[in-house]
């Protein structure tokens, strides 16, 4: 009894907080059972004692003594030793024989159906967690249609719920896990080094890893996370076994690129940037497809010949998020064979495992092997091996001493991937500065203006005075208008990436949906634009442009001055003029027309300018660019040729010699200068020479001077267009002669037309089947967008092949009194190329 | 052995008095075992979890076939803590011999080493404490066992008891001070 009443005492007692008060309440309580208030007030006096013996938590390292209260004494945090015994549905974890990034690896036993060892895989709590099991149920079917020896088996998967605070679920929640087939092997880098197997042995071994996933890319799995670790060496019969391990693994883990989780996956990734390909690193999550498999096999095959990896391992894990993905994306490999040489005193130890001598073994690599390693690990997918069977196959080429596929890079092949390099920075910086639009709000009332509905927005914002209603939807929509805005954004960037990969139907897909999400601004329709433009897909980027300009594209801003003949081509003679105008408008008082304005001018059959006035400007600026031609060395032709700006020149000169900036999309001169050698002869695929290729986006220096052959075929247009035939020819036969020039296709059109008006009908119709050819096998051309030939441009400007139509149509109707077949085939290959690229 | 176990379970939820007494050997033996195999394969440096410990012998005597069954557990805990007090304890004794027998060379105790880093002595005279306790307040006593000696948190130990949290917290309160007052009542040094 006693007991009770000092224990109810001292229980309220405690409660309350004021120590005189609480004196004072004992004092009371005790006074009706006098002989228990000394024993209460020393249960209190315990109670305040801060040396407690159960506040030290048992047998564990006293690291915070003191730090306990008593009511908030927990459970110790386990340790990971902890989990053994536990069962994790039908699993008996039995050992721990792993911990990554992602969680913990135990070896289990399962009791049935089948009593066996597995391999149990138990993920880290986190925010994706509940679809990792969702995403893996999605790969099933196809995880399990695998069966290769090299490849370690995935039988399940589940999630593990244990309602305690167990010790695999200290935050107790629910943990994906994932049971595979168990090997007891060690990474296979590990492995080649510990048995000093040779060159040639280790790309036996490796093969057979090409073999397993060629496997299981035919059976429609990729890896996603292929490295070291992943790839297990076990012994059978004396023979090495390489074994893959976490098929279908990577993906079900992988999580969707958000805000949110980007810096969560960052961290994630970290055990594995060092192996991860370009588009993997950009985590747009769906680019990932069977090449970059390739890549990271690249980088294996990599360290097994080089013993280290391509990207230097400790400055990858100090490198921060943008500059990890930097590296990856843009820094160039070094061959393996010059990464060994710089290795130094770790030369020795690394030859030393191959079996080869330290002088011997970088050019054992030299030649052959770097090329194929570099292949694998092309930063464009398009240029690594197509499968992990033509890797291996290329490998059996190199071990009987036959050719490889893979070649040393070319010169014309390193200027390519020098203004690939500088494409990517320009388009980077697009990138920024769509981001930086987007992303602030002084830029939404900008466009608000741009979208033409500035009134409405006024409107609605006067309302939102009014009432307070209406201020929420005025507010919503501009957050609507934000949010979408965004989207379309992003859309823009990755289909810049596609592009950029060559992945053209699904670049146009994306800005199609762009531009259904902001069909209401032109830079939407100006992007697709130049897009449509790239693939040759005239009619549908006529149709932007014109749709651009209406929404108030700047006239010459985005328009670019071979605009109206684009318009033209599809049959809108109001943009065409409208367009002209616009141009023309920008020509200084007493000034001269630019030889594209005056081409734009030219190409109609009626003119868009006084026909006197356009000959006058042509002979003008013909003249300006003789006598400017005497000042120009060669060298500043090729700087141009090259896009660089000519430094050697006075400033004064530099002016005129301007180069824009080029559009991402836009056909023009490759920008930047090579860092050796010659560019691309003149007439190679490289580009178009000179300012007579139309860009947008830029301000164009008016007075670019065009080569010899344009100014010509411009010269002898004029003339022709004033009625002056002989001077016409004259000035077209000098075009001829310009070696340099490849638009004089152009010119049999033009003869026809000409000939016809001189009563000359068997030379007119000899002319005409010249240019019918030319415009036949550009038709056929137009079809296949994608090919390489397409995409090489033509091998010149677009505008070449716009001109080329429009002066064939023009001849037609003069000479056979219709281009309605012209008209309709030209329609037939738009619209077929723009089903070959599925749509 | 699982199967004796769920039966014995099942008995113990039944009322049966008797069962109780079945079950703790039991949980004192797989304890004991568990330890001793803890003992062989950790590092040194490791030292052991309770409510580890604990867990694991109740998976291991289950078989994992009622793991989820709450009622069962609640029983095992009761067991299984004292099973831990009684380890723990044996242990502390057994190395206060040694040390009163003055032993210079350093033995091996296999199982229970590591178990106890609290001082021996200190641990020796708290058992005596919460016997006391045990037979005026044999709730209070049962708390401490769970809550100490097993590791149980307040929920745990609140589900074990089938009080609520707020009642084990207030119980732990007064457990604690009241095994304070006795530990300090018995050192001459302390309260006058």
């Amino acid at each position: 009894m006693e007991a009770t009443n000092e224990k109810a005492i001292f229980l309220e007692a405690i409660e309350i907080e004021n120590a005189d008060e609480r004196a004072a309440f004992v004092e009371n309580q005790c006074a009706h059972a006098p002989g228990i208030q000394s024993a209460v007030q020393a249960l209190l006096a315990a109670h305040e004692e801060p040396d407690n013996p159960l506040d030290q938590p048992l047998a564990t390292p006293r690291a915070n003594p003191g730090d306990e209260q008593a009511d908030t004494m927990v459970a110790p945090r386990p340790t990971k030793s902890d989990a053994v015994g536990i069962m994790i549905d039908r699993y008996k974890l039995m050992e721990q024989i792993g911990e990554g990034g992602f969680g913990l690896v135990f070896v289990a036993r399962q009791a049935e159906p089948v009593r066996r060892d597995v391999a149990l895989k138990i993920i880290k709590p986190g925010s994706g967690n509940k679809d990792v099991i969702a995403r893996f149920e999605a790969e099933r079917q196809a995880l399990a249609m695998m069966d290769h020896p090299n490849i370690a088996r995935v039988f399940d998967a589940g999630v593990y719920r244990d309602e305690t605070r167990g010790p695999l679920s200290p935050l107790g929640s629910d943990r994906p896990y994932f049971v595979m087939e168990l090997v007891r092997g060690v990474p296979i880098t590990e492995y080649c080094d510990a048995e000093k197997m040779t060159v040639p042995k280790r790309l036996e071994l490796f093969s057979a890893v090409c073999a397993a996933v060629q496997h299981a890319h035919q059976k429609g799995v990729i890896h996603r996370d292929l490295k070291p670790s992943n790839v297990l060496v076990t012994v059978h019969d004396g023979e090495p076994v390489a074994k893959v391990i976490d098929f279908g693994v990577a993906k079900a883990i992988g999580t969707q690129l958000t805000d949110s989780t980007i810096y969560t996956r960052f961290h994630s990734m970290i055990g594995t940037p060092l192996y991860m390909s370009p588009e993997q690193a950009e985590m747009t999550g769906s680019d990932t497809d069977t090449r970059s498999d390739i890549y990271s096999l690249g980088v294996l095959l990599y360290e097994l010949l080089a013993g280290i990896t391509p990207f230097d391992r400790h400055r990858m894990s100090t490198a921060g998020f943008d500059e990890l993905r930097r590296i990856i994306r843009d820094e160039e490999p070094p061959r393996p064979s010059d990464r060994l040489k710089g290795l130094g005193d770790d030369l020795n130890r690394v030859a030393k495992a191959r079996g080869e001598d330290a002088n011997q073994l970088p050019s054992r690599l030299e030649g052959d092997l770097d090329w194929i390693v570099l292949k694998a690990m092309d930063k464009n997918r398009n240029r690594r091996y197509e499968s992990a069977a033509a890797f291996a196959a290329d490998l059996r080429n190199h071990l009987h001493d036959k050719p490889v596929i893979a070649r040393p890079p070319s010169r014309l092949y390193l200027i390519q991937k020098f203004t690939r390099r500088n494409r990517a920075a320009i388009v980077t910086s697009g990138l920024v500065a769509t981001a930086l639009i987007a992303g602030l709000t002084g830029s939404l009332w900008q466009m608000s203006v741009a979208i033409g509905e500035r009134n409405d927005k006024d409107a609605a914002l006067q309302q939102a005075i009014a009432a307070e209603a209406e201020a929420r939807d005025a507010k919503q929509e501009v957050e609507r208008f934000a949010e979408s805005l965004k989207d379309a954004t992003q859309l823009i960037a990755r289909a810049y990436t596609d592009t950029e990969n060559e992945d053209f139907g699904d670049a146009l897909e994306k800005m199609d949906r762009a531009v259904a999400l902001q069909p209401n601004y032109y830079l939407t329709h100006l992007q697709r634009a130049q897009l449509h433009l790239r693939l040759n897909l005239w009619n549908h980027a006529a149709d932007d442009f014109a749709t651009a300009v209406e929404m108030g594209a700047p006239a010459n801003g985005p328009g670019g001055e071979s605009l109206p003949a684009l318009f033209l081509l599809n049959g809108n003679h109001a943009a065409y003029q409208s367009a002209l105008d616009a141009l023309w408008a920008t020509i200084p008082e007493g000034g001269i027309a630019s030889w594209n304005i005056l081409r734009s001018a030219l190409i109609a059959t009626n003119p868009g300018r006084d026909p006197g006035l356009l000959l006058d400007q042509s002979t003008r600026a013909f003249e300006r660019d003789r006598q400017s031609a005497a000042d120009w060395p060669s060298f500043a032709d090729a700087m141009r040729f090259l896009g660089a700006p000519d430094n050697r020149r006075p400033p004064d000169d530099r002016r005129r010699e301007r180069v824009e900036p080029r559009d991402f999309f836009g056909p023009g001169p490759p920008r930047g200068r090579p860092q050796n050698g010659p560019g691309p002869p003149l007439g190679n695929e490289g580009g178009p020479i000179n300012g007579n290729a139309p860009g947008f986006g830029g301000n164009r220096d008016r007075s670019f001077r065009a080569p010899i052959g344009v100014q010509r075929y411009v010269l002898g247009l004029a003339a022709y267009r004033n009625g002056e035939f002989d001077s016409a020819l004259e000035h077209w036969q000098a075009a001829l002669e310009d070696r340099g020039w490849r638009g004089t296709q152009l010119l049999k059109p033009l003869q026809a037309s000409l000939y016809h008006q001189q009563g000359d009908h068997e030379a007119a119709n000899a002319a005409l089947q010249a240019s019918a050819s030319s415009v036949d096998e550009l038709l056929s051309r137009l079809q296949s967008p994608t090919s390489e030939e397409t995409t090489a441009r033509f091998r010149g400007p677009w505008i070449d092949q716009v001109d080329l139509l429009l002066l064939h149509r023009e001849a037609l109707q003069l000479v056979k009194g219709s281009s309605a077949t012209l008209d309709r085939q030209l329609a037939e290959a738009q619209a077929s190329a723009r089903e070959r690229l599925g749509f | 052995m699982s199967q004796d176990i769920t039966q014995i379970l099942k008995a113990v939820e039944d009322g049966d008095q008797q069962a109780t007494d079945q079950l703790l050997p039991l949980v004192y033996a797989e304890l004991r075992r568990l330890a001793a195999a803890k003992m062989a394969s950790e590092r040194p440096d490791q030292t052991l979890q309770p409510t580890a410990l604990v867990h694991e012998a109740f998976m291991r005597l289950l078989g994992g076939e009622q793991p989820s069954q709450w009622d069962g557990r609640g029983h095992f805990f009761a067991a299984a803590s004292e099973a831990m007090r009684r380890i723990l304890i044996d242990a502390a004794r057994k190395r206060s011999r040694l040390k009163r027998g003055g032993a210079l060379v350093r033995v091996e105790l296999k199982d229970d080493d590591a178990l106890v880093e609290v001082a021996d002595e200190k641990l020796l005279e708290l058992d005596d404490a919460l016997q006391k306790l045990e037979s005026q307040d044999p709730e209070a006593a049962k708390l401490v066992e769970l809550r100490y000696f097993t590791g149980l948190t307040i929920d745990e130990t609140a589900e074990t008891l089938g009080v609520s949290p707020r009642t084990v917290k207030r119980n732990w309160a007064y457990a604690r001070a009241w095994l304070q007052r006795e530990l300090m009542s018995q050192d001459p040094n302390s309260i006058p």
